[in-house]
């Protein structure tokens, strides 16, 4: 049985009141006035005059069905749509790769982002220093910015064999081994950069942040208790809230690495999740740049 | 009935031009698939009021409403091997012709955009300038004119493009809601409070003309 209430919003909807509510709609004057009201709305648009198609509408409609099929166009396939749609396919899909690689510090054509040694841009500084070699001299392809890191056996000049990555120790040559130059680097991501003066860009994976300075990129308010960052507010839109970080959420870690109150090196993180602990349960949440 | 019953009634339709108005939409369909001319002309007489009422109420602009309808069915003729009976035809072909409506409010939407920023006017006399939509009763209406029915005409063009469909759906088309539903692919409680909320603008709107 429908109360008032319900008559009232279903008149207001335009519905039908059903037998079943007659009875009570007679005896209540409210609900007979509403439903007087909405029916008068209802006849006032439906008084409108019903326009009719003109004379001409089928023979026109013949003739475009017929000039549509004259132009070949009509069923489905039209050549015209796939050159922007390649291209905007491209497009997107070239922007998703400029994204990858600046996120994983490779550039463009899959080289590191690392800074160059100064040597390497003074091809002639040095003149015991080797030539770089062309890709016509080195077929195996090895990146150029591998080069001049990867041993060389004294006695025949080669390069150990590829696809062993050189190790800590001593190399076959005695030399030791630059680790970090022959590993990718683990750089921060573009939210964390952090400005430096022009020429004299230092690497930031050097670089020192202070927790609450990264949460702050994240758009996180935080205060350092019960062993982790407190979540006291963020940022609308921010990266912490569009990533599903919420409100007394304790933040314990980015990457893996502990958020304490000492600052953090930037290369010991990359960036890409953070652990949290909610309603007492530790949970890693994936961060959306 | 079945489609194979169905199709032995298109072949006899086809066979000895029996009339076509008898058949069911998804009969003249599956004639139509089979090059019957004359069930498709059916399908357009059965839908080519209801589409222009439908699109008019929308636009205010009869001649745009013509236009579109025959866009409508141009649409179903080259789609109609697509087209499957899991849904009442008239559902697929308002469907089209919603979309269709919204397509065009959209471009007259940013035409008059850029129109006001002065985009597209180096010429303020220029004859590009973006033309208003055309108010103009349709052919039969010479005898309907007047203040109220301009002012309710009016009232409907003007109401927010998501409840306008609905309130034309049903005050002008008089679907069911579950009809309504279906052309604009919302759910059922979404449907009816849009068209109770675009009732509620519209008695706003026409309070003048409504006893209190």
């Amino acid at each position: 049985m429908m109360n008032c209430e319900e008559i009232k919003e279903s008149a207001r909807a335009g519905e039908t009141i059903p037998e079943s509510a007659l009875k009570h709609v007679r005896e209540c004057p409210e609900c007979s006035r509403t439903i007087s009201q909405e029916r008068e709305l209802s006849g006032l648009v439906r008084a409108l005059p019903r326009v009719t198609a003109p004379q001409a509408f089928d023979h026109a409609l013949r003739e475009r069905i017929e000039s549509r099929r004259a132009d070949g166009n009509a069923r489905g396939f039209r050549p015209g749509y796939l050159v922007p749609a390649a291209a905007s396919l491209l497009f997107v899909l070239a922007a998703i790769y400029g994204f990858i690689s600046l996120y994983s510090g490779r550039d463009a054509v899959g080289r590191l982002n690392v800074p160059e040694p100064a040597e390497a841009s003074r091809p002639e500084s040095s003149g015991d220093r080797e030539p770089l070699q062309t890709p016509a001299e080195d077929p195996v392809g090895v990146p150029s910015d591998e080069r001049d890191v990867l041993p060389r056996s004294p006695e025949s000049g080669k390069r150990p064999s590829e696809g062993k990555r050189p190790t800590s120790g001593p190399g076959p040559g005695g030399g030791s081994i630059d680790l970090a130059a022959s590993e990718p680097e683990r750089i921060l991501p573009p939210w964390m950069k952090r400005g430096a003066p022009e020429g004299n860009t230092p690497n930031r994976a050097e670089q020192s942040f202070d927790p609450s300075e990264i949460l702050g990129e994240l758009g996180i308010n935080a205060v350092f208790e019960d062993g982790g960052w407190k979540v006291s507010s963020l940022r609308p839109k921010g990266i912490g809230a569009r990533s599903g970080i919420r409100k007394g959420d304790i933040i314990k870690a980015i990457d893996g690495t502990e958020l304490g109150t000492v600052a953090i090196t930037g290369g010991a993180i990359s960036g890409t999740s953070l652990t949290v602990i909610r309603d007492g349960r530790s949970m890693t949440i994936s961060i959306s740049p | 009935m079945d489609r194979e019953t169905s199709a032995k009634k298109v072949q006899a339709s086809g066979a000895d031009s029996s009339p076509v108005a008898e058949l069911t939409d998804h009969e003249l369909i599956e004639a139509t698939k089979g090059g019957d001319e004359a069930a498709f002309a059916e399908i357009v007489s059965r839908y080519k009021g209801p589409l222009i009422n439908f699109i008019y109420r929308m636009l205010d602009d009869y001649d745009e409403a013509v236009d579109l309808t025959q866009e409508a069915f141009v649409r179903v003729y080259f789609a109609i091997e697509r087209y499957h009976s899991d849904y009442a035809f008239s559902t697929y072909i308002y469907r089209i012709a919603s979309n269709l409506a919204i397509s065009e409010i959209r471009k007259r939407k940013r035409r008059k955009l850029f129109s006001l920023t002065g985009l597209f006017q180096a010429d303020p006399d220029s004859e590009e300038q973006y033309q208003p939509p055309d108010s103009a009763p349709g052919p039969d209406e010479e005898t309907v004119t007047g203040e109220l029915r301009e002012s309710i005409a009016r009232a409907i063009s003007s109401l927010p493009d998501k409840y306008k469909a609905p309130i034309v759906l049903r005050e002008i088309e008089e679907l069911s809601y579950e009809e309504i539903a279906e052309i604009l692919g919302l759910g059922l409680g979404t449907t009816k409070s849009r068209i109770s909320r675009g009732r509620a603008i519209l008695r706003q709107k026409l309070e003048g003309y409504l006893a209190e």
